[in-house]
């Protein structure tokens, strides 16, 4: 299985993503890059800030990218960061991430009215996230 | 200036809706005329967490702050997805377009009471001044 977070998880992810019709309908008109930070947990086995890039585009993948950094990171469109086990959270749908921005659980950098315009986009990446299948790297032995 | 002035306390919630504001400001600068108004308090609670924001409303601002304000003029209370819908929701004259599912299903909600907005009828025009502020359509 995938361990979380790392490149052959978000490999796996892409490939969900670029094969799901829900995401393509949803996604129709979307148009703009998005990067995921896995905010540094040391005591969790995530000692640095994780900077995970996808080139989204009406409803499929163009690419990714995974542990990109910061500087380039920060040219997304759109960024989303939260600390690696508020993520943990939303990939098991424990956390639900309107929820987690509300409650400002997940921090969301970007153009707030085209979230809203593509809300159930954005909680179809979350669906997508949450069928693969994952180990999480602070549950490993 | 920027029109909107989110408080250092107004995470989450608070944040969402001046981030809105400001995205919708920057898109549609004609909607600055919603904010000509003297100042209305409103408040707006999620009730399915705890999460709530006060809004400081007119003279040119969106001031929003991290908890209610004593005595609003409108006190708008829904859960989470409900007030994310309110914002998505077509509009017509400013509320919500009862001609079209969305709308249909917020005021199913309005008449259920799972969105409670007291002060709707006393302050209408002011209701009508936030859905359009608030509008990402």
């Amino acid at each position: 299985m995938p361990l979380f977070p790392s490149d052959e998880w978000l490999k796996d992810y892409v490939e969900r993503i670029n094969s799901s019709k829900e995401y393509e309908e949803a996604a129709a008109t979307w148009e703009g890059d998005l990067c995921y930070v896995f905010e540094a947990e040391p005591d969790k086995s995530v000692p640095k800030d994780v900077w995970t890039w996808v080139d989204l585009w009406h409803g499929k993948c163009r690419e990714a990218r995974y542990d990109i950094g910061e500087e380039e990171g920060t040219k997304a469109k759109f960024i989303i960061r939260a600390p690696y086990s508020r993520w943990k959270q939303v990939i098991r749908k424990e956390l639900d991430p309107v929820k987690g921005m509300m409650q400002g659980k997940l921090k969301l950098k970007g153009d707030l009215p085209t979230i809203v315009r593509n809300v159930k986009a954005a909680n179809e990446l979350v669906n997508i996230a949450a069928t693969v299948p994952t180990d999480f790297v602070d549950e490993q032995r | 200036v920027d029109p909107v002035i989110i408080e250092p306390g107004a995470e989450g919630l608070g944040e969402m809706l001046g981030g809105l504001v400001r995205g919708n400001l920057e898109r549609a600068p004609q909607r600055i005329q919603l904010l000509r108004a003297p100042i209305s308090r409103v408040n707006v609670r999620a009730a399915d967490m705890d999460a709530s924001a006060g809004i400081l409303m007119g003279a040119g601002r969106f001031h929003v702050h991290g908890s209610v304000l004593a005595n609003p003029d409108l006190d708008i209370t829904a859960d989470a997805q409900t007030l994310l819908a309110l914002t998505a929701v077509p509009l017509r004259l400013g509320m919500p377009d009862v001609a079209t599912v969305e709308g249909r299903a917020i005021v199913a909600k309005l008449s259920r009471g799972d969105l409670r907005v007291r002060g709707m009828v006393a302050r209408l025009p002011l209701l009508t001044r936030l859905n359009r502020l608030l509008s990402a359509l």
